[in-house]
């Protein structure tokens, strides 16, 4: 039984897609040449926290769907050719809905998958259309969320005795500046990030810096910040990232 | 022609109002199935009173509002409203109650029930946990998987893979607005600015530098803040220049400078009356409808365009608040220094206007009395009237939105940002508007001055001519000189260059720094060698790609520059597709490698002569391939 998934943004949930049965082989179906090492590195680094044996990966490029690419134009260019190489989807195989609805329909349709794999919160990740079954509903943790993206969470005290939390990337590559971090909770996929009533404009800009950092490091889906300021969440929204198009040219 | 009937999951909450009515007007039909899902243990909830009301009309949408309209008859531009087939009879409406694990049975029996319809499933509204059961390819055979589009109707997603195309009408920008509960106004519309658009581009082709002046520094002394230091080298681009008012009246336009603080334009049989200054501060608002005339021009995508589209308090509640904060802050900036005019300048016309008199002391001001008489005194105007005071009753502005192929996008104009901060300003006014129906990445700033921040989101105005595809170029943000501004430029350069002692100063002479201008005139600097920052290496020469190139050409000129510009030992891919962008455009790239984009992928397999890409952590690094002949071939 094959396991097909979209690369899309909800990298944890992804996972354990991934690892919540031996599939004999996962395929991934990417737009990022980049982002699917990225995404690879992170298969590895889960297998090890959860003890379990590295998939058997294989990879197709898909269209990209993003602002250098419109809806029309993805639906044009994505037929069996540009899939880049001959797919023969059979009964068993299953396709993670992830992705967008017009990723889903439109590959169901072109491979001829009759097997979804989707997601219940109450029933874990289960199979629609051909063969209705369940796989259970692996969950991760906080230390294995963390293993995952080499990062790594550090209590701190500041000079005035306070106590503070940071996030930091195992080899030092980045860390979190702000003080501001009350607690950090890991839940359905998602770190969730308490912040502290923030005292000036000043540490308003590193926390909003820290968010990006978080972004950036965890993906746009994985990140949920709790208690922020309106207008902290207002800046988050606006500020500068860089963009996928600056990646490849 | 069979009887059209729409299905589409109606879920609870007003989240799905656009992707519903965007189904809903892209197949014009003449039954709408509204499918309104819930959970289990969860009770359905009632189908968006506004959709509804949507359905009906402009005139209905509008009515959801007329608390606020009888309060204040506030300018507004109505929304279109559901637009039916000509010769066909208004939707009939049929809601049906789905726990959200029935929706297929409930299709299914959909299916039979209009068998002799043409029976539609538009998979926009609703979520891809609610759809998927419907997404297999044998679900359902006889019903039309659809997937509406933003800016033309709709796909046909067929059981074989193959996708169809339908064309059919989008919901306007406006009506998307009107829905989501905003009222909007907007000042022009597509058809207003084509009116102009030859005025619009003759401005924006005599447009020069606007130089400083010793006014400019007076004017800045009064200030409590000092400029910013951009300020001096970043000088901005518009029809101030007298040589700018020559070259527009050379191209056939007529300028007439009515008062200190307007100018009109004329061109052909068309007339433009600009404000240029008011309360002490110049004004750069002739930029909005110059850019909105250019991205009509040349985005193809684009298929609705608006300047100055205001965002009004959608309630009566929200509006008495907001004029209230208004006027209390003009009151704070009055009283703290209410001796100049940029500072005290609003608060006084106000009472001037009012009739209300300002008391010696500033705690007996009648702070209540003065808001009142403002809400009387703005109940009374017209429509007309009421426009130039409609910053007191918005929300938010947007200066220019669009409609097109990649969505909504919404753009902020500026004479020139001086500040970074102005990126992340957390009290920017269109905030709003970005939170309920805009995406992150579709807001960008269009700037017009000679040397703005290298940001992503910024567009130089000179640059949108390019099309949408500017947005992916690495040059979007630069400014592209007209012939004219480039011979001025030579001529500053040159006077520079030649100027005996001191240390040259390029960028406040010009706005532009050294090194662009070295890229504009490279033999000017290479005959001045007495000029003391004279590059020691020179600038090499690229091969760019053109349209007589075949593959192997454009391999070689692209795997050629990168082994001359990459830097020892290594470069990033970031660099290396920056190279990459300047030798090849995205037409030549699509024309010889299939895609406007050359991708890390397609780089391994057609560069491997030239250069070694591998990996270093997670980083992609570029090296040249030393084991190549390439390599001293084309460096030497």
């Amino acid at each position: 039984m094959r396991l097909f998934l979209v690369l899309g943004q909800s990298e944890m949930l992804l996972l354990r897609a991934i690892f919540c049965h031996p599939w004999d082989s996962v395929i991934m179906f990417y737009a990022d040449e980049k982002n699917l090492e990225r995404f690879r590195e992170k298969i590895v680094k889960c297998a090890g926290a959860l003890n379990k044996p590295v998939p058997h990966f294989e990879s197709s490029e898909i269209p990209p769907l993003d602002q250098t690419n419109s809806i029309s134009q993805f639906a044009d260019a994505l037929n069996l050719d540009s899939i880049g190489q001959t797919i023969e989807v059979n009964k068993n195989d299953m396709l993670f809905y992830s992705g967008t609805v017009l990723h889903l329909r439109c590959l169901i349709t072109l491979l001829k998958f009759e097997t979804i794999l989707a997601y219940d919160n109450s029933r874990g990740f289960i199979s629609i259309g051909n063969s209705e079954k369940e796989f259970g509903n692996l969950k991760l943790t906080m230390k294995i969320f963390l293993e995952t993206n080499s990062a790594s969470i550090v209590n701190k005290t500041k000079k005035n005795g306070m106590n503070y939390i940071s996030l930091k990337s195992v080899g030092g590559k980045w860390k979190t500046k702000s003080k501001h971090i009350d607690k950090i909770e890991y839940s359905d996929d998602v770190l969730n990030v308490f912040w502290k009533k923030v005292p000036s404009s000043t540490q308003r800009k590193i926390i909003v810096n820290d968010c990006h950092l978080l972004k950036l490091n965890f993906g746009h889906y994985t990140v949920a910040h709790r208690n922020l300021p309106p207008e902290v969440e207002g800046l988050i929204r606006s500020v500068y990232t860089p963009l996928l198009e600056e990646e490849e040219e | 022609m069979r009887r059209r009937v729409l299905a589409i999951v109606s879920p609870p909450g007003e989240r799905n109002i656009i992707p519903q009515s965007r189904a809903i007007q892209a197949h014009q039909p003449d039954e709408i199935v509204l499918l309104k899902t819930y959970f289990p243990g969860k009770t359905p909830f009632k189908t968006s009173d506004r959709l509804e009301k949507w359905i009906n009309g402009s005139e209905d949408l509008m009515n959801t509002y007329s608390d606020l309209f009888e309060f204040i008859d506030l300018p507004r531009t109505p929304p279109l409203g559901f637009v039916q087939r000509i010769g066909a009879d208004p939707p009939h409406v049929v809601e049906i109650d789905v726990p959200v694990d029935d929706l297929f049975n409930v299709l299914q029996e959909l299916e039979i029930k209009y068998e002799n319809s043409d029976f539609r499933f538009d998979i926009l509204p609703g979520s891809k946990r609610v759809l998927t059961p419907v997404l297999l390819s044998k679900s359902l055979q006889n019903t039309k998987i659809t997937y509406s589009l933003e800016e033309r109707g709709f796909l046909i997603l067929n059981h074989d893979g193959e996708i169809q195309s339908e064309s059919g009408p989008y919901v306007s920008l406006i009506d998307r607005f009107w829905l989501t509960g905003i009222p909007v106004y907007a000042e022009n519309n597509g058809t207003s600015i084509s009116k102009f658009s030859k005025m619009y581009s003759a401005i924006l082709a005599a447009q020069s530098i606007e130089f400083r002046t010793s006014k400019d520094e007076e004017r800045e002394a009064t200030r409590k803040n000092r400029p910013a230091p951009r300020k001096l080298v970043d000088l901005p681009l518009n029809m101030r220049n007298k040589s700018a008012r020559r070259q527009f009246i050379q191209l056939g336009g007529r300028v007439e400078t009515s008062s200190p603080e307007t100018v009109t334009y004329q061109f052909e049989d068309v007339s433009w009356e600009v404000q240029t200054e008011e309360h002490d501060f110049k004004l750069g608002n002739d930029n909005e409808l110059i850019a909105a005339n250019e991205i009509l021009n040349h985005w193809e995508d684009v298929v609705e365009i608006y300047q100055g589209v205001s965002f009004l308090s959608p309630t009566k509640d929200e509006l008495k608040q907001q004029i209230q904060r208004l006027i209390q802050r003009d009151f704070e900036s009055y009283e703290q220094n209410p001796n100049k005019i940029h500072t005290a300048g609003k608060f006084l016309e106000r009472c001037e206007r009012l009739g209300v008199d300002i008391p010696g002391e500033p705690d007996d001001f009648p702070l209540e009395e003065l808001v009142e008489a403002e809400i009387n005194y703005l109940s009374s105007l017209t429509h007309s009237g009421l426009v130039q005071h409609l910053w007191m009753m918005r929300s938010a502005e947007v200066d220019v939105l669009t409609l097109g192929e990649f969505g909504v996008s919404m753009f902020d104009v500026k004479q020139a940002i001086w500040s970074e901060e102005q990126f992340t300003n957390e009290k920017s006014a269109t905030q709003l508007a970005q939170n309920i129906v805009i995406r992150e990445e579709e807001k960008r700033w269009i700037v017009n001055s000679t040397s703005p921040f290298d940001h992503p989101k910024v567009i130089h105005m000179t640059r949108l001519a390019d099309g949408r595809d500017v947005i992916r170029y690495p040059n979007r943000f630069q400014w592209r000189p007209t012939k004219y501004n480039l011979n001025l430029l030579k001529t500053i350069t040159e006077k520079e260059l030649q100027s005996k002692g001191g240390k040259k100063n390029f960028q406040h002479k010009t706005g532009v720094d050294e090194k662009t201008l070295r890229q504009f005139f490279p033999d000017l600097f290479n005959e001045n060698p007495t000029h003391p920052n004279k590059s020691k290496k020179q600038k090499r020469m690229i091969q760019v790609v053109t349209e007589n190139d075949t593959t192997e050409d454009a391999i070689h000129k692209i795997g050629k520059a990168l082994v001359e510009g990459i830097v020892t030992p290594c470069s990033t891919w970031e660099e290396a597709a920056s190279i990459i962008s300047r030798v090849i455009s995205p037409e030549e790239k699509s024309r010889l490698f299939g895609s406007k984009k050359f991708t890390l992928a397609k780089a391994k397999v057609h560069l491997c002569d030239y250069v070694v890409i591998s990996y270093e952590g997670t980083e992609v690094v570029v090296r040249p391939n030393n084991n190549s002949k390439n390599i001293n071939k084309n460096t030497e």
